[in-house]
């Protein structure tokens, strides 16, 4: 199953991160589960489009700790996801696994 | 439902679903399967007679009727041509013996508390799959509605479908984290079978379960202590329940009941568990708790008085371990015999009553205080609020008695 390690943080923790979060990925590709991984600019850049509304300036979600970046990993099962889920370095935000959805 | 009909899916309807779902590794294919196969039970054993097994009958049968629907399933999604209807095949036959129904419980109660999987939906889900109770069943001992208890349980076989939960029970490195949840499960799961002190009928059954899961995980984990304690603790309990009612259906309170009516070699089975447990030198929480136990089935007749100064002690301990509002309401009671009603009473009323008024052991363990302290006014208030929380009938009645002996205003 592929699964999504969605990283939700502000922005002093991801600029601070980065250069071990490199170190993780470099982890998740050695062990040949690394499938995309992508670290989003500041939630301030974010365009928001709804339907009907006007744009917006700004994240979805306001309140709470935006969406920073995220991994995509090849795992067995739910465990083996997590067990990745619990190396990545993380500072006060968290880290959201949730499966790809994806014909079985 | 027959009679015949409603004790095999009783007795067997946790191996079977279990057997289902880790066969199938999928919760709802098992479930529905076994209910499409008491459906045909209730159709058929009428007509032509209650098989000689009927376990092995409702098995080889829930096998078929999920294996169909699996087929049907994968017809809708054009996966693959319509087969035929699968013939009893010879493993079909071998099972005319109920002994040979896999026993998958303790894998399935690994996914039943996986972590990922919301607390209060975890004791749930293993009464349902792994005990068998039904969605009515489960929603009265939670105190929720059927319709709230049925969508809280199909949230969480969803999730366990979806997020990938695997159908193992994990290894050793994964325990630390894994067992915790599912001791804590089963104390839930357990003390929700415990409360009903009659524990007649319906939950009579699903103890049972709960003494043959807690020794399968102190056979697959016999180096800890807390799963020991465990397997311990639902003995000492269950071997009281003959003596936890009187000839009148009330409630006997423990330092009541006679101990000529407990179940001996159960009360042997539970302190063998409990001396491995302190042999490994360990010290936990449910040691203690059944260290409790160990001390109350120690007591040979009620002429022997109880060793209440003991029974404060290790609820002393326990305060370390657990301190929450039913160990301190255990320790007052103790407390009260050691050191009398008043002290007692000082401590109970130091608890966070308003978080607390929901909960029937406050006040009755209030009322029976103040009634000790020539208090009956407030005595009878404490004795109504308990009423009102909807106790069980053997409760109740016992309640009403006291109630009853402390006279009117």
């Amino acid at each position: 199953m592929r699964y999504a390690l969605l990283i939700y943080e502000d922005e002093a923790a991801a600029a601070a991160l980065a250069p071990v979060r490199r170190a993780f990925a470099a982890a998740l590709a050695a062990a040949g589960v690394l499938r995309g991984q992508a670290a989003l600019k500041s939630a301030d850049t974010a365009t928001t489009l709804r339907r009907d509304s006007p744009l917006h300036d700004g994240p979805h979600a306001e309140a709470g700790e935006p969406l920073a970046g995220l991994y995509l990993i090849e795992a067995g099962d739910l465990d083996a996801a997590l067990a990745w889920a619990r190396r990545l370095p993380l500072g006060d935000g968290a880290v959201e696994v949730r499966p790809l959805a994806e014909a079985a | 439902m027959s009679p015949e009909l409603d004790r095999a899916a009783r007795e067997a309807g946790g191996r079977i679903i279990a057997a289902l779902a880790a066969g199938f590794r999928d919760l709802d294919l098992a479930e529905d399967g076994f209910a499409e196969a008491c459906a045909r039970a209730a159709a058929t054993w009428p007509r032509d007679g209650v098989p000689r097994q009927p376990a092995a009958w409702l098995y080889a049968a829930a096998r078929r009727c999920a294996l169909d629907a699996l087929r049907k399933r994968a017809v809708r999604a054009r996966l693959s041509p319509d087969a035929p209807e699968p013939e009893p095949t010879v493993e079909d036959a071998l099972v005319s013996d109920e002994r040979l129904i896999p026993d998958e419980r303790l894998r399935l109660i690994f996914v039943c508390c996986h972590p990922a999987v919301a607390p209060e939906s975890r004791a749930a889900l293993t009464l349902r799959l792994v005990c068998g109770l039904s969605v009515q069943e489960i929603a009265r001992a939670f105190l929720v509605s059927d319709a709230a208890m049925f969508q809280r349980l199909t949230r969480a076989k969803k999730k366990i479908a979806q997020a990938g939960v695997a159908f193992e029970v994990p290894g050793p490195e994964a325990w630390p984290q894994r067992l915790s949840a599912v001791l804590s499960t089963l104390e839930v799961a357990y003390a929700k079978a415990h409360e009903d002190a009659a524990g007649s009928g319906a939950h009579a059954g699903y103890a049972r379960e709960i003494l043959d899961l807690t020794a399968a995980l102190a056979e697959l984990a016999p180096g800890e202590a807390e799963c020991l304690a465990l397997a311990a603790l639902v003995r000492y309990a269950e071997a009281r329940r003959p003596a936890r009612l009187d000839e009148t259906g009330a409630m006997t309170p423990l330092s009541q009941q006679d101990p000529a009516l407990w179940r001996r070699p159960l009360i042997e089975e539970a302190q063998a568990y409990l001396r491995r447990a302190a042999d490994l030198d360990r010290p936990g929480p449910r040691q203690l708790q059944a260290a409790v136990h160990a001390v109350w089935c120690g007591r040979k007749s009620l002429d022997e008085p109880p060793r209440w100064g003991a029974v404060l002690a290790l609820y002393d301990a326990l305060l370390v371990w657990r301190d929450d509002a039913v160990a301190r309401l255990n320790r007052a009671v103790a407390l009260a015999e050691v050191a009398g009603p008043q002290a007692a009473l000082a401590e109970v009323d130091q608890l966070d009553a308003q978080r607390l008024a929901a909960f029937r052991p406050f006040h009755a363990v209030r009322a029976d205080l103040l009634a000790r302290l020539s208090r009956p006014k407030e005595a009878r208030a404490a004795c109504d609020l308990a009423l009102a929380l909807d106790p069980a009938p053997a409760e109740r009645l016992w309640l009403e008695r006291r109630r009853t002996a402390l006279g009117e205003d």
